[in-house]
């Protein structure tokens, strides 16, 4: 008897290990690279995430759903960190979506969210902007809930952060930025920008550049603003040639000293510059480029959502404007995070 | 109903407890003055055939058409138009879940290519081009006739993948008659009907009220749900629905005069896709229209005349909790259509067509109300120069505010290959168009007044078979093949501003075959039915004009391969029961097929019984949906129920008897 006992403790202690939940292997690849959001179609709920690695420059789609075995949603259409958290805000589902970076693992769902747009993150707090409502919600980044919420006085789009003030931009329908005082929580002022300000960066001097296209209708010529973040006048304004450029997705590199957006294709500018470029540094040719990432190195990343009924393409080109690479992605792929391990 | 924020909620859904109640005290006292009279015989055997036949004239057309059998009609009373042609046609019906909007394509082609009219009258929003099927209810009508292809150009205006005609035809000679109809159904849903009628050899009068409400909160498979498929309840998604109806014709010798008005309200929530939690952001529907349709018809000698003239009045109210997504449709569409005919020979007859249409529409994405007038005329010449030889030529000219239009024809022909009639080819080629809806044209930002009408050339052959025995059995059978080009396909695509805007950029070839079989027979007391449909479409993106495009040579999204559906009935004494499945295979939801929603089976099964005592029967009928509880998806992402049961009580009273009716 004892002798069957000692045989079975090995046993039982193999089995014990063999039904320890093994670690599961990344669907994704360590390294360098980036996410990229796909939007899905409206109202269709077939959102996805995908990355794209620039170690094995290889795309891996479908991920959020690989993992957790339900889609992303409705309109995916941005994405921030927090430590080895992600927070993908969705859009139409009205909801932020948490997750592990390393396991891309759901940990939990933000729930009740009037159309948000758009997240920055400050100290454990996300700001989340909204298309419909002229308040920010915080987000409670550890708790994964809402803990309060910042009246704008607008609707919002794009948000920067810049010495304790949160800057957001009035983008549908408006022309203006708010910027309010993280710690009061109040408005210290409104600035006029052009009309729509679509997109907005902080550059390594401090300054915020906003893209304003204009209007939807071409109402006037697209604007490239320039705001001090310390005075918070505005201190330069560089116009587009004609009220029909549409201009989007103002972005700049990890240094903060060049400037890059979609206009005919991607164009750059230094920081300091006095002007608007007047060449396109990469050629949409044939492509409808529809969102602009630029990575470490200079690297850019472009979208192109073909009919936005079908999985779109990620074009990856390096610092000299030249095509690296060409990817499938998911349907409509939009909004992009590059990630450093 | 579910409880609702007084600011976005209008007050307007249910005037119609009332209407039912008026219905069921007008039924009561009509049916209470006039009993004691003939009665049923006790062993009447009711014919219930179900599915779609041609009707003897329509099957001379060089083209497909079908009608639903008015018994499958009328034992769908609770229910939406939709729900009988998914089950008993070769139609496509796309459904955003239970209660959602529905619209109808035909061989492959989208919703907006379908024409609906009712009564003549069209009914297809001037604003998107679709008609909504579920707003439209059986009860409403008494024929649906299906067209396949647009090569019958007798309309004012085409619509290239076919026609689906809604009438509510005068019934002369049947006596007075009353009935009442109430159901109640799985998650509080309940509707109720009514209908009077009085008729005799000249005058017909019908009056008609509905009324229906549901909760609509029904189980379902989430296939999204965290951790795997799970069980959940649908939320967000009820409905309320009520309606009239009134027909009079009145008709002497060969000439007839007929008024037709409905009127039509609904109020529905608007769930969204159930891929993540399911919110309620408060979006609701509403959706009013008044109709009203005057038509004329006359046959002296060599000459027949007829004339329709109608108007529709729609308004479509869209509600968000943020006041500022609200939407306010609404259009009015007046229609005239005259009709000569003239029989020039013995062999041949001259048709004449002049039609106008004057479009007004008006929604918050358009800068001012938009107008468009549509003038056009079609001439026909029919002929049969050899005893079996049936030859058609039409040709239709559009003038159409703002747009230059081509012409249009159609060249068929049909060969009786028995001298009976029983076996019949036909085929038909032909080109025909589409007009752009105003969204197309004038919504801001994207419309495009540039856009120029689709435009669709093809042709079709065709083999009908039908016998009819003396013993009241009929045997069925209709073989088609299909093939059509169409070209400036109207898409939406992003623009270089990234706003979506309405161009014509692809053409898409459409080919296929479809089957239709039925048989009803009477054995020993049993009366016996079963059709079977089957539609194989390819529908495949020819070419596109946008860059990198992969959908060349794919499948168009949520046109099925395969859509088969077999209906099957048995009747005998006062006990009926029936059973529909219908299946279609996988559904694309990307122009590159790269995603598609999975096969759908569904089936349905009934019972019901007949009481007849007097002047009054008793209907009563139990129905159960998705029998075998299968998961299903319309769209992607709006499921559909899982297995529910509905129960219907119909009383009727009937001054005449018209159960000893005769397979025509």
């Amino acid at each position: 008897m004892k002798k069957s006992l000692n045989f079975l403790v090995p046993f039982i202690f193999f089995l014990l290990i063999s039904c320890e939940p093994a670690e599961k292997a990344p669907v994704y690849p360590s390294g360098e690279g980036f996410f990229i959001l796909n939007e899905g179609n409206y109202l269709a709920g077939n959102g996805s995430l995908s990355f794209y690695s620039t170690a094995t420059k290889e795309i891996y789609n479908d991920l959020f759903n690989s993992v957790n075995g339900r889609a992303l949603g409705d309109i995916p259409s941005f994405m921030a960190t927090e430590g080895n958290k992600g927070f993908i805000v969705v859009n139409n589902s009205g909801t932020i979506e948490v997750f592990d970076l390393t396991t891309l693992e759901t940990l939990g769902t933000v729930t009740g969210l009037d159309s948000p747009r758009q997240m920055v993150t400050r100290e454990g707090k996300g700001y989340v902007s909204s298309l419909s409502s002229a308040l920010v919600t915080i987000i409670d980044l550890e708790k994964v809930q809402v803990s309060g919420s910042l009246d704008t006085g607008s609707p919002s789009e794009a948000m920067v952060i810049a010495g304790g003030r949160l800057f957001s931009a009035h983008w549908s329908g408006g022309s203006s930025i708010t910027v309010s005082d993280l710690a009061t929580g109040g408005i210290i002022s409104t600035i006029a920008t052009g009309l729509e300000p679509e997109s907005m960066v902080l550059d390594r001097y401090g300054k915020l550049w906003v893209l304003c296209t204009g209007g939807w209708m071409g109402e006037e010529i697209p604007r490239l603003v320039r705001i001090n973040t310390g005075t918070l006048e505005k201190e330069a304004e560089y116009l587009f040639r004609t009220v029909d450029d549409n201009p989007s997705s103002l972005t700049c590199n990890a240094a903060g000293d060049t400037l890059y957006y979609l206009d005919e294709g991607v164009r750059r500018m230094p920081a300091t510059a006095g002007a608007l470029p007047a060449e396109v540094f990469v050629a949409a040719g044939n492509r409808l480029f529809y969102k602009l990432m630029i990575g470490p190195g200079g690297l850019i990343a472009v979208t192109d959502a073909i009919d936005y009924q079908q999985r779109g393409d990620l074009l990856v080109y390096n610092s000299k404007g030249e095509l690296l690479d060409t990817e499938q992605a998911g349907i409509i792929p939009g909004y992009m995070l590059y990630m450093k391990n | 109903m579910v409880q609702r924020s007084p600011a976005y909620i209008v007050p307007a859904t249910v005037q119609r407890l009332p209407l039912s109640a008026a219905v069921l005290i007008l039924f009561v006292l009509f049916s209470l003055t006039a009993r004691a009279q003939d009665s049923f015989e006790e062993d009447t055997v009711n014919i219930s055939a179900i599915t779609v036949t041609a009707p003897a004239s329509a099957r001379l057309a060089p083209w497909s058409v079908v009608r639903v059998e008015p018994d499958l009609i009328s034992r769908n009373n609770g229910g939406d138009v939709a729900s009988v042609l998914q089950s008993a046609s070769l139609l496509y019906v796309k459904r955003y879940g239970n209660h959602g909007l529905a619209s109808v394509s035909v061989r492959g082609l989208s919703g907006s290519h379908t024409l609906v009219t009712w009564n003549g009258l069209p009914l297809n929003s001037p604003g998107n081009g679709y008609a909504d099927f579920t707003i439209i209810p059986v009860m409403a009508l008494s024929s649906v006739r299906i067209t396949s292809g647009g090569a019958d150009l007798e309309d004012i205006t085409g619509y290239i993948g076919g026609k689906v005609e809604l009438g509510s035809d005068p019934e002369f000679d049947a006596g007075r008659m009353a009935s009442v109809s109430l159901n109640a159904g799985s998650y509080s849903q309940y509707s109720s009907s009514g209908t009077i009628s009085f008729s005799g050899p000249k005058t017909s009068i019908r009056l008609g009220a509905w009324a229906g409400a549901g909760r609509n909160d029904f189980r379902f498979i989430n296939e999204d749900a965290p951790g795997g498929p799970a069980e959940e309840r649908r939320s967000n998604a009820s409905f309320s629905s009520g309606g009239m109806t009134g027909d009079m014709a009145y008709r002497h010798g060969k000439s007839q005069i007929s008024a037709h008005l409905w009127y039509n309200d609904s109020d529905r929530e608007l769930p969204g896709p159930v891929t993540t939690v399911q919110q309620d952001f408060g979006e609701r529907q509403t959706d009013r229209s008044l109709r009203g349709v005057v038509k004329f018809s006359s046959e002296q000698g060599k000459l027949s005349v007829g004339f329709m003239t109608g108007i529709t009045g729609d308004i479509n109210r869209y509600y968000h909790q943020v006041p500022d997504y609200n939407g306010d449709n609404s259009s009015v569409t007046f229609s005239a259509r005259l009709r000569m005919g003239y029989r020039i020979t013995e062999r041949t007859l001259l048709v004449l067509h002049a039609g106008e249409a004057a479009e007004r529409a008006g929604s918050m994405g358009y800068e001012e109300r938009e107008t468009r007038n549509i003038f056009s005329f079609s001439a026909g010449l029919r002929s049969n120069p050899l005893p079996r030889l049936n030859l058609l030529f039409q040709v239709r000219q559009m003038a159409v505010s703002d747009m230059k239009v081509s012409p249009e024809f159609t060249a068929g022909t049909t060969w009786m290959v028995t001298a009976s009639g029983e076996h019949l080819l036909r085929a038909n080629f032909s080109r025909n168009i589409k007009l752009p809806c105003f969204n197309d044209l004038y919504w801001i930002p994207g419309g495009n007044s540039s856009l120029v009408p689709e435009q669709s050339t093809g042709g079709e052959i065709s083999w009908s078979f039908v016998t009819i025995a003396s013993t009241a059995a009929r045997n069925t059978l209709d073989l088609a093949i299909h093939a059509s080009h169409v070209s400036d396909m109207i898409q939406w695509i992003p623009g270089p501003s990234a706003y979506w805007q309405a161009v014509n950029l692809r053409s898409v070839n459409v080919k296929g075959a479809e089957a239709r079989a039925g048989t009803e027979r009477l054995i020993n007391d049993y009366r016996l039915s079963g059709y079977l449909n089957y539609a194989f479409t390819r529908s495949v993106i020819a070419d596109s004009d946008i860059p990198n495009d992969r959908s060349a040579g794919r499948q168009l999204i949520y046109a099925p391969l395969h859509h088969a559906n077999l209906n099957f009935g048995i009747e005998r004494r006062w006990f009926n029961a029936g059973m529909a499945a219908a299946w279609e295979s996988r559904r694309y939801t990307t122009s590159d097929n790269s995603e598609w929603l999975p096969a759908a089976f569904m089936t349905d099964a009934s019972a019901g019984a007949t009481i007849t005592s007097g002047h009054i029967r008793i209907n009563t009928e139990l129905k159960v949906y998705n029998l075998f509880n299968i998961s299903s998806e319309s769209v992607r992402n709006y499921p559909m129920p899982l297995r529910t049961v509905n129960l219907k009580l119909t009383l009727t009273w009937s001054e005449k008897s018209k159960d000893h009716e005769e397979i025509p």
